[in-house]
C-alpha cells in the first residue's frame, strides 16, 4: 500500500513554511501579481475596446458605405489627385441600385462657426436630406426631420446634434430658436440624441444638419457633393455593393483600365474590422510583454524558494529523519511555490480587473470580464509556480539527511 | 506493507527469530575523496539485539555520530554490510531508507531539533502525519505519548516556551510515537544540566524497560554511560571490545 499524506496536510505544512518568512513570501508573490495584473488588465481592456468597436458598428450600421472623392486616405498616397466633385447626376446614377439600397444620401460638409444668442462654437455643418438621418441611424429627441417642402425650397432650417445643443443652448429648449451658421440664420427644428465619442469617427454629436441645397447655396457656395452615403439593405453583401458602386463610378468618371481611381468607397464594416484588428494586434503585443513579466515573476519565486530551502536545510533534514519521504518534501516545497504563485495570480487578477474598471471610465469602453481569462490566469500562475518551484523542491527532496541535520 | 505506525511491532517476515536487530559487518565510512578523505569508521563489526540499552562512548571525532547515522539509516556505509531487522540496507534507495526510518527508527538529537513554529503536540504528530495517519488518530496518539513523557500540561506550548529538558521530552515523544524498534540519541543530555540530563536518561531507561524499545545513545558523560547495560567504546573509527555493565571500561 502506498502511503498517502492527505493533500490538506501538505498544504498546511506549505502554509506554515511560508509563514516562517511572511514578508519574503509576499515579495516573491509580488512579481507574479504585477505580471498577471498587467496581463488581465490588457486583455480585459482589449476585449472592452473590441466590444466597443462592435457596438459602434452595430450603431453606425454595418451596412453603411460612403462614396467619396479623392483617394482613400488610409491608402497612404494621401495626395488628393485632382478629383472632381460628385454631381447630382452621380446621385441619380446611384439611385439605379434603389432595390439594394435602403437610403441614398448625398452629403457636403465643413467645419463652420455657429452661434446662438448666448454663445458660439465650431461645429461640423452638413448639408443632407432625411435619407442621411436614416443611413446614419440618427434619432431625434426633440422636434422633427425635414419636410419635403423644406428640402425642395431650401428653407433656412436645421437639426442640431447633442454637443451643439449643449454648447449653444446649455441644453435648454432649442427647437424654434434661431442660430447663425456662418452668415446664414436658420431655425432649429430638431435635436439629435446623443451618440457619444466613438473610435470610428470624431465627435458625431458636434454637428448641424441643413437641407443640402440650402447648404450648398448659402454656406458652401457651390453645387458640389462631397460624398454619397448609402445604407445597403439587410442581407445584401456590402462588399458586393462596394464593387458595383466602384464600377459605376469608374465608368462615369471615365477612368480607364489600369488607371488609379480618383474616388473611393469606404466600407464601414472594413473600417471596423481594421480597427478591431489593430486593437487585437496591440492587445496581443501587450499581452506578450505582460506574459514575459509573469515569467520573470516565476524566476523570482524560484529565487526565493531556493533561499528558503537553503535556510531550512537543517529542518528538512530533521523531517527526513523522522519520517518524511523525499517525495513528501518535494510536494511540500512545490505546494509552497504553487500557493505563492496562485496567491500572486489572484491578487494580480483583482488588480488587473480594477485597472480595467478604471480604464473603462477613462476610455469609455465596456468592462468585459471573461471568466476564461480569469481562470486561465489563475491556472497559468499555478503552472508557473509548479514550473519554477520544481528545482528548489527537487533540491530539498535530494538533501542528504545526515548532512542536512548538521547544518545549522 | 509499509503503512501503519504499528508496523515495527510485528516481526519482519525475513528475520530469523535468533538474528539480532542490528548487525554490522566490516562497516567503513570514509568522508571525501583522495587526499581530503577522512576515515570516520574503519571496519566495524558489531551486533545489537532487541531491547538492549547501549551507550557509545569515546573521544570527540572517534566516529560515534557516524556510527549512529549509519545504524539509523540516515547515512550509507562506504563499504561493508549493515543488516537491520534482517534487511540488507545496502539494497535500499533513499526512499527505501526513509520508509524504514519512518516506522522502525526514532531519532533524538543533542539540540532537540523541534519545529519551532509548531506546538509540542504538532511536533509529536509530525511523524504520523507523514505516514498518512488521519488527524484524530494521530492527535490522540501524540497526546498519549506526551503523557508518557510527562508533558500533558504543555501540549500546546511551542518549543520556545519550554525548558531544555521539556523540549528533549517532546523530542523523545516524537521519536517514540511511531513505536519504533530502535531509538537512537546523539548526546541527548549534551545540552542539559546534569540533573535534567539524569531525568532524561531515567526516562529513556524506563521506556527501554517497560516498552522494550532498543536504545543506542552517544554520550560523553560517564554517569550517563553507566546507566546503559552495555558500553561500546570508539577510538579512531574502531570499536574496542564491547563491555557489559562497565566491566571493562578504560582498559583496552
Ligand atoms: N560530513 C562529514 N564530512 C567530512 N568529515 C566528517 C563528516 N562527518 C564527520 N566527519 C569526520 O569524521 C570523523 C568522525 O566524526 P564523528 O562521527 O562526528 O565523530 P564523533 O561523533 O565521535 O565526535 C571526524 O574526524 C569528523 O571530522
Ligand atoms: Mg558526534
Amino acid at each position: 500500500m502506498t502511503v498517502v499524506v492527505q493533500a490538506h496536510d501538505i498544504l498546511r505544512l506549505a502554509v506554515s513554511g511560508l509563514r516562517r518568512n511572511a514578508f519574503r513570501s509576499m515579495l516573491a508573490a509580488l512579481g507574479i501579481a504585477i505580471g498577471v495584473g498587467a496581463m488581465v488588465a490588457v486583455v480585459t481592456i482589449g476585449r472592452g475596446s473590441s466590444a466597443k468597436v462592435g457596438e459602434q458598428l452595430d450603431q453606425l450600421g454595418a451596412q453603411l458605405l460612403a462614396l467619396r472623392v479623392g483617394q482613400d486616405a488610409r491608402g497612404g498616397q494621401g495626395a488628393q489627385i485632382e478629383a472632381k466633385p460628385l454631381t447630382y447626376a452621380d446621385v441619380e446614377a446611384v439611385r439605379q441600385f434603389r432595390s439594394e439600397l435602403q437610403a441614398i444620401a448625398p452629403v457636403a460638409s465643413q467645419s463652420v462657426r455657429v452661434a446662438s444668442r448666448q454663445a458660439n462654437w465650431v461645429a461640423a455643418v452638413t448639408g443632407a436630406d432625411n435619407d442621411f438621418l436614416v443611413a446614419k441611424k440618427w434619432r431625434l429627441v426633440k422636434g422633427r426631420a425635414f419636410s419635403d417642402r423644406e428640402m425642395r425650397s431650401g428653407s433656412n432650417v436645421c437639426i442640431i446634434g447633442a454637443t451643439v445643443h449643449e454648447r449653444l443652448f446649455g441644453g435648454d429648449v432649442a427647437v424654434g430658436e434661431t442660430i447663425r451658421v456662418k452668415t446664414v440664420s436658420c431655425e432649429v427644428i430638431g435635436v439629435l440624441g446623443r451618440r457619444g465619442q466613438s473610435g470610428l469617427s470624431q465627435d458625431d454629436d458636434n454637428t448641424v444638419i441643413m437641407p443640402l441645397a440650402n447648404y450648398q447655396r448659402r454656406v458652401l457656395g457651390s453645387r458640389d457633393i462631397q460624398s454619397i452615403v448609402v445604407l445597403v439593405r439587410q442581407g445584401i453583401d456590402t462588399s458586393l455593393m462596394k464593387n458595383r458602386l466602384e464600377e459605376l463610378m469608374r465608368e462615369r468618371r471615365r477612368i480607364d483600365e489600369g488607371q488609379e481611381d480618383n474616388f473611393h468607397v469606404l466600407e464601414m464594416r472594413q473600417v471596423a474590422d481594421a480597427m478591431a484588428e489593430t486593437s487585437r494586434t496591440l492587445t496581443a503585443l501587450l499581452t506578450a510583454v505582460a506574459a514575459i513579466s509573469v515569467l520573470v515573476g516565476g524566476i523570482g519565486i524560484m529565487n526565493i524558494m531556493l533561499a528558503s530551502v537553503a535556510d531550512r536545510t537543517s529542518e528538512i533534514g530533521v523531517r527526513l529523519a523522522i519520517g518524511a519521504l523525499p517525495r513528501q518534501i518535494l510536494a511540500q516545497v512545490l505546494a509552497e511555490a504553487v500557493f505563492l504563485a496562485a496567491a500572486g495570480g489572484l491578487a494580480g487578477i483583482v488588480v488587473g480587473l480594477g485597472l480595467a474598471a478604471v480604464a473603462r471610465l477613462w476610455l469609455q469602453i465596456p468592462l468585459v470580464v471573461d471568466p476564461a481569462v480569469v481562470l486561465l490566469s489563475l491556472a497559468a500562475s499555478a503552472g508557473i509556480g509548479m514550473l519554477f518551484g520544481y528545482l528548489p523542491a527537487a533540491r530539498a527532496a535530494q538533501l542528504d539527511p545526515a548532512e542536512a541535520i548538521r547544518r545549522e | 506493507m509499509n503503512a501503519g505506525f504499528a508496523n515495527c511491532d510485528r516481526p519482519s517476515a525475513s528475520q530469523g527469530s535468533s538474528e539480532p536487530l542490528i548487525v554490522l559487518e566490516n562497516i567503513a565510512r570514509i568522508y571525501g575523496h583522495g587526499a581530503a578523505a577522512v576515515t570516520a569508521l574503519a571496519g566495524v563489526d558489531l551486533s545489537i539485539v532487541r531491547s538492549e540499552f547501549v551507550a557509545a562512548v569515546g573521544p570527540s571525532g572517534s566516529g560515534k555520530s557516524t556510527f549512529l547515522n549509519l545504524i539509523g539509516c540516515l547515512d550509507t556505509p562506504s563499504s561493508g554490510r549493515y543488516r537491520f531487522k534482517g534487511i540488507d540496507t545496502g539494497t535500499l534507495d533513499a526512499t527505501g531508507r526513509a520508509l524504514l526510518r519512518r516506522t522502525c527508527i526514532g531519532f533524538v538529537f543533542q539540540r532537540f531539533h523541534l519545529i519551532k513554529r509548531a506546538s509540542a503536540l504538532e511536533n509529536v504528530e509530525l511523524p504520523l502525519l507523514y505516514q498518512g495517519v488521519s488527524h484524530h488518530v494521530r492527535r490522540d496518539a501524540a497526546a498519549a505519548m506526551l503523557a508518557v513523557v510527562g508533558l500533558s500540561q504543555r501540549m500546546h506550548s511551542t518549543p520556545d516556551k519550554l525548558s531544555g529538558g521539556q523540549q528533549q521530552r517532546v523530542a523523545i515523544a516524537r521519536a517514540l510515537v511511531v513505536r519504533p524498534d530502535l531509538l537512537i540519541a546523539d548526546e541527548p543530555t549534551g545540552a542539559l544540566d546534569s540533573v535534567t540530563g539524569a531525568e532524561i536518561v531515567g526516562l529513556l531507561k524506563q521506556l527501554n524497560r517497560e516498552v522494550g524499545t532498543t536504545i543506542v545513545i552517544v554520550t560523553h558523560d560517564p554517569s550517563v554511560a553507566k546507566q546503559a547495560a552495555r558500553t561500546i567504546r570508539f577510538v579512531d573509527g574502531h570499536v574496542m571490545q564491547g563491555c557489559v555493565n562497565d566491566g571493562c571500561g578504560s582498559g583496552t
